[in-house]
C-alpha cells in the first residue's frame, strides 16, 4: 500500500506543486503546506475505494486541504508571523525569468478560492465532466464558470502586458 | 491573448517547475500534521487543556468544600460560585467546538460540499458562543435583579441607595447586551472567512 501511494504521488507530484503554488505563491511555508497535503492524502488513501478516478480523488483532497489551510490562516492569522528560521525555509527571490510566472500567479491570486480551483483544473486540460465532479457543480455550470474566469484572467493579463 | 495562449502560458511557466525535494515520505506516513498546522492545532489544544485544568480545580475545590468538609452555604453564597463554574464550562465548550471546526475535514467530498460542511461547523461555533453567552449573562442579570428585589445583604439600605436603581438598570442592560457583542466580535474575528464564504457561495450558484 505504501509503495502504491508513493508511486501515485510521484505520478501526480507536478499537479500537487501547482496547487501549492496557486494557493500559497511565494509563501515561505509552501513546503510545509505541501507536506500537509501529502499527509491528508495518505490519511484518506485507505478510505479511497476507487469510486472515482484516482486523479479526481487526488484533486479533491489536495484542493480541499489547500482551501482548509487558507481558511486556517483566516481563523488564526498569527500563524503567518511564525519565524522563518524555525522552518529553515529560504525565501525565493524574484528573477526576470519568473516574471511571466509571477504575472500569471498574481492574476490567479486575485480570484476566490473556488475560482482558483476551477481554473487550475481547466489549465491542466481536465474535461468539464471531471471538473464538475471535483467541484460539485453541474457540467453546464462548469462551462459557464470557466468561460467567465478565463475572460477575467485574460483581461487581467492583457492589462498586465501593456 | 486567447484561450490557447492562456494554456500555453500555463504549460510554459511550469516547464521548469520548482519541486520540494526535501519532503520525506517516511515523515508523511507518521505525522498527523505538518509543522505549521500542528502549531495551530496544539495552540487550540492548549486552550482546551487550560480551561479543563481550571474546571478540574473548580470541581475539586467544590467537592472538597461541600463533600469533604461538609460546608453548608446559603443559596445567595452558592450563586456566585455557580456563576464562576458555569463561565469556565462555557469557555471550555466553546474552545472544544473551535477545535472541532479546525480539525474536522471533508477531504473526499467535492469542493462545494466541503465548503458547506465547514460553514456549518463555523456557524455551530457562532451559535454555541451566542447561546451560552445569552444563557450566562441573562442568568447573571436575573440573579442581580433577584438580589436587589429580595434586598439581600441590605443592598437597599446602603448609603446613596437612591442612586443604585439607575446604576442597576444600566448594569442589567449591559449584561443583556453582551451576547450581541459576542456575536459581533465573532463576525469581526471571522470577517475574512465569511467574506470568502459569501464569494464562494455566489460562485457555486447555478448559472446558465
Amino acid at each position: 500500500m505504501e509503495k502504491e501511494f508513493v508511486d501515485l504521488i510521484n505520478r501526480y507530484r507536478g499537479i500537487l506543486h501547482k496547487i501549492c503554488n496557486i494557493y500559497f505563491y511565494r509563501s515561505p511555508f509552501i513546503e510545509d503546506y505541501y507536506q500537509e497535503i501529502l499527509i491528508r492524502l495518505w490519511k484518506s488513501y485507505s478510505t479511497f475505494k476507487n469510486q472515482s478516478a484516482v486523479s479526481t480523488w487526488i484533486y479533491r483532497v489536495a484542493l480541499n486541504t489547500a482551501i482548509d489551510i487558507v481558511r486556517m490562516q483566516r481563523i488564526r492569522p498569527k500563524l503567518i508571523e511564525l519565524s522563518k528560521n524555525e522552518y529553515n525555509i529560504p525565501v525565493i527571490e524574484p528573477d526576470l525569468e519568473s516574471d511571466r510566472k509571477d504575472k500569471l500567479y498574481r492574476a490567479i491570486n486575485t480570484m476566490s478560492d473556488a475560482e482558483k480551483a476551477i481554473i487550475i483544473l481547466y489549465l491542466e486540460d481536465y474535461e468539464y465532466k471531471e471538473i464538475a465532479e471535483i467541484m460539485g457543480i453541474s457540467e453546464s455550470n462548469t462551462g459557464v464558470k470557466i468561460n467567465r474566469i478565463k475572460l477575467q484572467l485574460i483581461k487581467i493579463l492583457g492589462y498586465g502586458q501593456q | 491573448m486567447d484561450n490557447n495562449e492562456l494554456k500555453a502560458m500555463w504549460q510554459d511557466v511550469h516547464s521548469a517547475c520548482h519541486e520540494y525535494d526535501r519532503i520525506n515520505m517516511e515523515e508523511v506516513k507518521v505525522l498527523k500534521h505538518s509543522k505549521i498546522i500542528s502549531k495551530i492545532i496544539s495552540d487550540q489544544k492548549l486552550k482546551i487543556l487550560l480551561y479543563s485544568i481550571f474546571l478540574a480545580i473548580y470541581c475539586g475545590l467544590m467537592a472538597y468544600a461541600f463533600i469533604y468538609l461538609g460546608l453548608r452555604l446559603s443559596v445567595y453564597s452558592i450563586l456566585p460560585l455557580s456563576v464562576a463554574g458555569l463561565f469556565i464550562l462555557i469557555k471550555l465548550t466553546s474552545e472544544i467546538y473551535r477545535y472541532i471546526a479546525l480539525t474536522k475535514t471533508a477531504d473526499n467530498k467535492s469542493i462545494s460540499e466541503s465548503l458547506q460542511f465547514f460553514q456549518v461547523e463555523l456557524n455551530k461555533v457562532k451559535k454555541i458562543d451566542f447561546l451560552s453567552g445569552l444563557f450566562f449573562y441573562s442568568s447573571f442579570a436575573i440573579g442581580t435583579i433577584w438580589v436587589y428585589l429580595k434586598d439581600i445583604g441590605g443592598i437597599k439600605n446602603l448609603p446613596n441607595s437612591a442612586n443604585s436603581l439607575p446604576f442597576l438598570t444600566v448594569l442589567i442592560l449591559m449584561l443583556l447586551f453582551i451576547p450581541w457583542i459576542i456575536k459581533y466580535q465573532h463576525n469581526q474575528r471571522y470577517r475574512k472567512l465569511y467574506e470568502s464564504f459569501s464569494e464562494s457561495s455566489d460562485f457555486f450558484k447555478e448559472e446558465s
